[in-house]
């Protein structure tokens, strides 16, 4: 009976359209729905605190979309650079808006104020860096969410604390 | 014959797929907002609508862009693209060379729009989409 048969067909494919249509959004658009993400870091630019010399395999980190939390000194974020609309990185945040932040470029130093609506990042490992001491204060609409925990690998589980390592500081909030 | 249970599911099921696909189509692939200020006139007015495209490819001199604000996040702008990285755009006696990773924005209202002639060039990873179609008012619909 190919009549049966079709119906079966056409019954088998509303359902498959179905499933795909309520599957979709939850499973590749999740991270829209529920504002949480989770990222495998890349390269030592945030050792020690993310992926250290001494780790074996890269860590991942668990974010929150950066709408649903504040942003303070020392917490990590992951924003778009200025100069590659095409990657994500992740730093650290040394300087909100009004705060004076040390540039060195090679040996000459220079003090810059952070514009307004703007973030000033940098890596954890100096030198190893790509981070504000090339391209300058990054917008605050770059920026996509803040890291809170590491999560794998599982010896290395643990919620990733608002420190600065001992040089990275602001300049003018010494009571940090 | 079907109990009207099953019949009840099988519309259900349909509304939520519905939803669904909608929301996927008009929130990851499309969007239609509506429009607020002078900065583009004369091709916008303020009220009007429009249907843009997310994530756009290619983007070339003359599109026009909906993008977060450089100083507000929470804020979106549309702005006709006028440059792109390498460009040496001029405004007043000042040049400036478009950077690596940025573009020169401007609006269609010279004399009053806040936009690159104002706060310089802004990195490319605020775009969030790319004006296709004005859906409103329907005596100037038109695709750009």
């Amino acid at each position: 009976m190919p009549w049966r048969s079709l119906a079966a067909l056409g019954r088998i494919i509303q359902v498959a359209v179905t499933t795909a249509v309520l599957i979709y959004p939850l499973v590749f658009q999740g991270d829209k729905f529920f504002k949480v993400r989770v990222f495998k870091v890349n390269g030592r630019s945030m050792h020690p605190c993310l992926n250290p010399y001494s780790s074996k395999c890269d860590d991942w980190v668990y974010v929150r979309d950066v709408g649903e939390c504040e942003i303070h000194r020392g917490d990590v974020v992951t924003f778009i650079p200025p100069k590659d609309p095409s990657a994500l990185f992740i730093k650290r945040v040394i300087g909100l808006e009004g705060d004076t932040v040390v540039k060195s470029d090679g040996a000459s130093t220079s003090l810059i104020t952070v514009p307004l609506g703007h973030y000033w990042v940098e890596g954890d490992n100096k030198g190893l860096s790509i981070d504000s001491q090339q391209f300058g204060p990054v917008p605050k609409s770059l920026l996509q969410s803040k890291a809170f925990y590491i999560i794998w690998p599982p010896s290395r589980w643990k919620k990733i604390f608002n420190e600065f390592s001992s040089e990275c500081k602001p300049a003018n909030q010494s009571e940090i | 014959m079907k109990s009207k249970w099953r019949i009840c599911g099988g519309i259900l099921l349909k509304s939520i797929g519905c939803v669904c696909s909608l929301r996927v189509l008009f929130n990851d692939f499309y969007f239609l907002v509506g429009l607020n200020g002078p900065s583009m006139e004369p091709t916008f007015h303020t009220g009007d609508i429009i249907l843009g495209e997310r994530h756009p490819r290619n983007i070339a001199c003359g599109n026009i862009l909906v993008l977060r604000s450089p100083f507000d996040p929470d804020g979106y702008i549309v702005k006709r693209l006028m440059g792109l990285p390498g460009d040496i755009k001029r405004y007043g006696l000042t040049f400036t060379k478009v950077p690596e990773g940025h573009m020169w924005l401007e609006g269609d209202n010279g004399s009053n729009s806040r936009d690159s002639r104002v706060f310089g060039p802004v990195p490319q990873g605020l775009v969030t989409g790319r004006v296709l179609y004005k859906v409103w008012p329907l005596s100037d619909v038109r695709a750009f």
